[in-house]
């Protein structure tokens, strides 16, 4: 069953110096109980799409201007705000990318991740704190510890705190947005895999943005890759990673350096994004692809589907000319 | 915590008795002479000299200023009033209570209207009200404060006749100096409260508190204020040492019997140890109040709280420690 269905959402940011279309008619399908990663270079509209499902987006200057993102069968787009809160934290939960900044400096850990069961499961003050209390020892935190404040802990501790913020509720959803990227090499692999845990056992399903492709491979079940606001290939583990059809997703998997394979020099992707306030005509990624012909230039492409559940955004693939290759 | 209050009283002293120095010292060099005020313009000579001769006028700077510093220090004793003869100290502590209400009362105005306008200005960032309150708080911030109290005396006491022009003696009387002290303090406190909760509210912990799905005023109230009041009580602190000063002109405006216009007579009628006792006492008064703005901090920020703890319990260590080796 469907629990998340993104549908050609468009969210701009417009300011003084131009319209930046961040997120370009984005679709996106999550199940319930399944992991899908999202990945792309930075500033590809991954986090801009994650705020947009909670309706965060920060206003002014965002401003969701198309889709629909339906949420167990309701358009989250038509809901009034109190609705939306009622959704934010209970439902869909959403773990930031950087645990230094994400938790209140003048309030208590244990108190903030009361706050969120106080808001909304409907008990007395004292059984939130008892509660949050529990969700300390579940993310691995000592129960002491909870009357202390965030910067008397460290940044993978943070995390876990933040960790414990978003499950609190045991949400249907949970949004993880880069929840390793500012953390130690050596936390990393403790927070992934506490996350991918905590998800199966509470049966959540889970979006993990993330431009690590190692990631994706270790958490998710399903993988999107977004590039300038449109996501360019969608397909489970085994689609994307073994029968790699997008120019761009293969310039990813180019670039990643292999242990077994000798390799001189990595191949990165030439060129840069491009600048979500000018993007180029045609597809999006015609300037820096290996492969793009004078169609490219003018012809958007559109969604095709290559296989069973496996899409991608790509001309050659709509023509067929992708085999072969 | 309690050590770290200590060492800041006793920093006071060094600084008040750097106050007593430059006040004592443009004193003992500024051209009026108390005993013409004392005798009178007919005196003779004579009369002048036993006069000057008794209040110790003719000892030199070192011997007058290290017989008012040892008199302070050991006595609190902060000399006499060379005209009515009472002791200076009694003279302060009679008209201090007036000025301090007068103060505080326009403080704890500006501050909770301030803050309130602040929090609204930010939150609805370029809003028509945004726009006003913006607005108001330049013009306000521009008028110099006697100017403001002419102007609220001219209307509001001439004109309509609907408030007291002086005196300070019930809560009518109170509201044109109030306002006059307040105004300039509300545009300043409005105007930083807005820029720090801007700030604030961009900070992604009010992501995560929105995240969670708090209402806005819990947003507001829970999460952002209380980082964002930290700088404004910093302002909030000084303006009350500004406003001490101020005293001097609004009390002057509205003829009020604080410690300002006690300090100008004082001044008019080269009453040194008047003059010097009312600066000791208002640089007093606002050496204490950073302070205890200072200490606030801790209760609003537990990282601060953290470091004043920190340095108190390293200090104790390093005592510790130097007193075992010395036993040793």
């Amino acid at each position: 069953m469907k629990l998340l269905e993104i549908r050609g959402l468009e969210i701009h940011y417009v300011t003084d110096d131009g319209i930046f279309k961040a997120v370009n008619g984005v679709d996106l399908v999550i199940e319930e109980g399944e992991a899908v990663g999202l990945v792309g270079e930075t500033g590809a509209g991954k986090t801009t799409t994650a705020l947009g499902i909670l309706r965060l987006v920060p206003s002014p200057p965002g401003k969701i201007v198309g889709g629909e993102i339906f949420f167990a069968g309701e358009n989250l787009l038509k809901k009034s705000m109190k609705a939306m809160r009622k959704i934010r934290g209970a439902e869909i939960s959403m773990i930031f990318q950087d645990p230094m900044t994400a938790l209140n400096p003048t309030i208590r850990v244990g108190e903030q991740i009361a706050e969120v069961i106080k808001q909304h499961m409907n008990c007395s003050k004292t059984e939130a704190l008892s509660r949050a209390i529990d969700m300390l020892s579940t993310v691995g935190i000592q129960p002491e510890r909870a009357m202390e404040y965030p910067h008397q802990f460290s940044g993978g501790m943070k995390q876990r705190v933040v960790i414990a913020i978003a499950l609190a509720c045991q949400p249907k959803l949970l949004i993880a947005d880069e929840p390793t990227t500012a953390l130690d090499v050596t936390i990393q692999a403790q927070v992934l895999d506490m996350i991918h845990d905590l998800q199966q056992k509470l049966h959540t399903s889970m979006l993990l943005i993330t431009h690590d492709l190692g990631v994706v491979a270790e958490t998710c079940d399903k993988v999107a890759i977004m590039y300038a606001g449109e996501i360019m290939e969608y397909g489970t583990l085994d689609q994307v990673y073994n029968d790699t059809k997008h120019p761009y997703t293969k310039g990813l998997f180019a670039s990643i350096p292999s242990l077994d394979k000798k390799a001189g020099r990595l191949q990165p992707i030439q060129g840069m994004m491009p600048n979500p306030s000018d993007l180029p005509s045609g597809c999006v990624f015609h300037p820096r692809c290996p492969r793009a012909s004078e169609i490219c230039k003018v012809k958007a492409a559109s969604m095709s589907e290559v296989s069973g559940g496996h899409f991608v955004r790509c001309i050659l693939c709509e023509n067929g000319d992708m085999e072969g290759k | 915590m309690i050590r770290y209050i200590l060492k800041r009283i006793l920093m006071l002293i060094p600084v008040l008795f750097l106050v007593l120095f430059i006040v004592f010292t443009i004193n003992y060099f500024s051209p009026g002479d108390p005993v013409s005020s004392i005798v009178g313009a007919e005196a003779t000579m004579e009369q002048r000299a036993r006069v000057r001769e008794s209040l110790g006028l003719n000892d030199s700077f070192i011997v007058r200023f290290g017989r008012y510093v040892l008199n302070v220090a050991t006595k609190l004793d902060l000399g006499t009033d060379y005209i009515t003869k009472r002791p200076v100290r009694d003279e302060i502590f009679e008209r201090l209570p007036t000025t301090l209400s007068l103060t505080f009362l326009a403080i704890a105005l500006a501050s909770v209207v301030g803050i309130t306008l602040g929090i609204i200005s930010a939150r609805f960032q370029y809003s028509i009200f945004d726009y006003m309150s913006t607005l108001f708080s330049l013009i306000a911030s521009s008028m110099p404060a006697f100017w403001i109290g002419l102007m609220l005396l001219m209307v509001f006491a001439l004109k309509f006749r609907m408030l007291p022009s002086s005196g300070f003696n019930s809560p009518r009387h109170w509201i044109l100096p109030v306002a006059t002290i307040a105004f300039n303090v509300l545009a300043i406190v409005t105007r930083n409260t807005r820029s720090s909760m801007l700030e604030v509210i961009r900070q992604d912990y009010i992501t995560t508190a929105r995240a969670k799905g708090l209402g806005e005023v819990k947003v507001i109230a829970q999460h952002a204020l209380k980082n964002a009041l930290i700088p404004v009580f910093t302002v909030i602190g000084v303006q009350i040492g500004r406003t001490l000063g101020n005293a001097v002109v609004v009390e002057t405006v509205f003829s009020i019997p604080g410690l300002g216009s006690l300090m100008v007579t004082a001044v008019k009628m080269s009453n040194f140890e008047v003059v010097q006792g009312c600066i000791i006492i208002i640089a007093l008064s606002f050496c204490v109040i950073n302070l205890i703005v200072d200490l606030l901090y801790a209760f609003l920020d537990p990282r601060i709280k953290g470091q004043y703890m920190k340095a108190g319990k390293r200090t104790i260590a390093k005592a510790a420690k130097s007193g075992g080796s010395a036993n040793g």
